[in-house]
């Protein structure tokens, strides 16, 4: 929505703006953004300071409504943002401060191709990822699930995926919460969301989902690279997808149960979009528990499509696992909500952290981490736009003592779909691409022209934010040579 | 829409997702002028002929659907979820719609069910939801008017 945010902008440094609470009535907490010089005049130009404003108003929130560098407009909270409330202080929980696409998000898995071994055969490899992993509208999975097996991997996570032989033992540790949030009820799944994930779970969707094949560009970090079995030249496999129409149905269901919630219970919103229960009471629970029935089925079906991904390769370069060696480097969600213990007030508190388009990123030593990583921090995957580059980020300290241990998600839409097609009219985006070194292959009319490069910030730019404001840290740029998309 | 013609949809900007601005002189048209637009937002979706090509109508039988909300605004999101369940879970499209009941919180309408061929359609975007996002359908001097937002 355009709409200049005319308040208050203070300047608090380099890399972060507040908006005081005096904005508006009703703010409990100042809104803080995270955005340079450049990136702040951008984000003035949509509503979505106003809706970091608005998400300061909820019961419950503790210090600040946050916003990161590649904020943009969304539904009741801003896309790119994150809010901790506190449980004990009647604070709840809000299904748009985690999306319609529960737990979308993000992995990344490395291979021991180099990218000379890949560019003679990159067309080809497209072309087989093209045919192996389904896109787009109608794409159904290669691998079904009955109903009784979909309630279980709703409430056992991806590993009940691996364990039936779609991926390797280490992918579960690899993954954000060993790919499970504990306390989901697949009974609080409605009927109409399993008949939508059933045949979905394995494909991409479509938008701004896609798998991309990358070269790893520049290292920053070497031993954190290492660790993660990156290297300059080194070939990777992104997947960024999410919890398909089970998920969307799930955030749509509870969308309109909570609808009269606020009311209930005296909660005051500014913005109707931001309905929400307290985490406690007996919507709130349900709420969650559908939301982490959903989360896990997201894992599942990026997990699924790191099976379909790896078996394209293994078909098109005659290679044996071992010998194309694609571990997962990990798996992050960036539309989740999750109970996790912050320090308040010299306290420890279990806080409800909304992440909506923002990545957990926590720092060095922090128990969650797998152990591997554990000295390094946290692996944090942030996909830029297909024409230019994705970031390997790893966890700060700073995360834990300003952000409730999150970064940045991507790169942050500046231009509309509709405006991306009419700037891409007369032009082959395609071709762009392909001119870059990029073979691109998607199944929508609309999808390369509504996802191209233009349309989106400058990753390298929003990346620069988080990391110069301690949040997190460059390990590796990498660049796309192959895209497939919805 | 056009000059000529007021009515109908069109797609507007919208930063991440697309917004359906419809068009009509009653609000039975705009439920249904919303279902045209719904639809060609996914894409020109093509229908699968039946047996015989001679046949002038390519549909699989007619059906009802009974529908209840708070309110219109209300309705006309479960209607569009509908249409939009019913295409992704069945590959149906509906159309010719007749509506047998229709007041402030509740509907039913009787439609044409015809099945999609997803192989001869050309599809532009997968539709998630049809939000609640500012939904508001306004009386105008010639009918009414509402925007919904399609999360892509």
């Amino acid at each position: 929505m355009d709409k200049r945010f005319e308040g208050k902008l203070e300047r608090i440094d380099a890399c972060r703006w507040r908006i005081p609470k005096s904005h508006k009535p009703g703010m409990r907490v100042d809104g803080v953004v995270y955005a340079d010089d450049r990136l702040i005049e951008t984000i003035r130009n949509d509503y979505s300071l106003e809706q970091v404003a608005n998400v300061a108003c909820l019961p419950g929130i503790v210090r600040h409504s946050l916003a990161m560098p590649d904020i943009h407009f969304g539904y009741g909270f801003c896309i790119g943002g994150v809010a901790a409330t506190n449980p004990l202080d009647g604070g709840v929980i809000s299904p748009g401060g985690v999306g319609y696409d529960i737990n979308c998000g993000v992995r990344l898995i490395r291979t021991n191709l180099m990218e000379a071994d890949v560019r003679p055969r990159l067309n080809d490899l497209v072309n087989q990822l093209f045919r192996d992993v389904p896109t787009g509208v109608g794409g159904k999975s290669p691998i079904q699930f009955d109903r009784k097996e979909l309630k279980q991997l709703m409430r056992e996570g991806s590993k009940f995926v691996v364990d039936r032989g779609y991926g390797l033992a280490d992918d579960v540790e690899n993954t954000e919460g060993h790919g499970r949030l504990d306390g989901a009820d697949p009974e609080a799944v409605s009927e109409r969301a399993i008949e939508r994930g059933m045949g979905q779970c394995g494909t991409l969707g479509s938008g701004n989902h896609f798998l991309e094949v990358q070269v790893v560009q520049k290292v920053f970090e070497p031993k954190a690279a290492e660790i993660m079995g990156l290297r300059e030249g080194g070939v990777c496999v992104m997947i960024h997808s999410g919890s398909r129409g089970l998920g969307y149905q799930v955030c749509d269901d509870y969308v309109r149960e909570l609808n009269d919630t606020p009311r209930k219970f005296g909660i005051d919103l500014p913005d109707p979009q931001l309905v929400c229960a307290p985490v406690h009471s007996n919507e709130g629970q349900r709420y969650l528990a559908a939301m982490r029935a959903a989360a896990n089925y997201a894992w599942c079906n990026r997990q699924v499509l790191t099976h379909l991904a790896r078996g394209a390769f293994e078909h098109l370069f005659k290679l044996r696992p071992p010998q194309l060696g694609m571990a997962l480097i990990y798996d992050v969600a960036h539309n989740i909500a999750k109970m996790e213990p912050y320090d308040v007030d010299g306290k420890s508190c279990s806080l409800c952290v909304h992440r909506k388009g923002a990545t957990r990123a926590f720092p060095p030593g922090h128990p969650e981490i797998p152990r591997r990583y554990r000295d390094i921090g946290q692996p944090v995957l942030i996909p830029g736009d297909m024409g230019r580059n994705s970031y390997v980020l790893v966890g700060r300290e700073g995360s834990m003592r300003d952000t409730f241990g999150s970064s940045c998600h991507g790169a942050g839409r500046r231009m509309s779909r509709g405006a991306a097609i009419r700037d891409a009219k007369g032009r082959s985006i395609r071709n762009e691409l392909l001119e870059k070194g990029i073979v691109a292959r998607a199944r929508g009319r609309t999808g390369l022209d509504e996802e191209q490069p233009a349309a989106y910030k400058d990753v390298n730019e929003v990346v620069g934010v988080v990391d110069a404001a301690g949040i997190s840290r460059r390990v590796c740029q990498l660049r796309p040579i192959g895209v497939i998309k919805g | 829409m056009s000059p000529t013609n007021p009515f109908g949809f069109e797609l507007r900007d919208h930063t991440a997702d697309i917004a359906l601005h419809v068009r009509a002189a009653s609000m039975e048209m705009l439920f249904v002028t919303a279902a045209e637009g719904l639809y060609a937002t996914i894409g020109d979706l093509k229908c699968r002929c039946v047996a015989d090509p001679a046949a002038t109508t390519h549909s699989a039988g007619r059906e009802s659907v009974s529908l209840h909300a708070a309110d219109r605004e209300g309705l006309l999101h479960h209607f569009l979820s509908e249409l939009l369940y019913r295409f992704e879970i069945r590959q149906e499209r509906l159309s010719a719609f007749v509506f047998d009941k229709f007041d402030d919180t509740a509907l039913t309408v009787s439609a044409d069910v015809v099945a999609v061929d997803m192989d001869a359609s050309v599809m532009d975007r997968e539709v998630k939801a049809v939000t609640y996002h500012d939904l508001r359908i306004v009386q105008t001097a010639s009918g009414y008017e509402v925007t919904l937002i399609l999360d892509i």
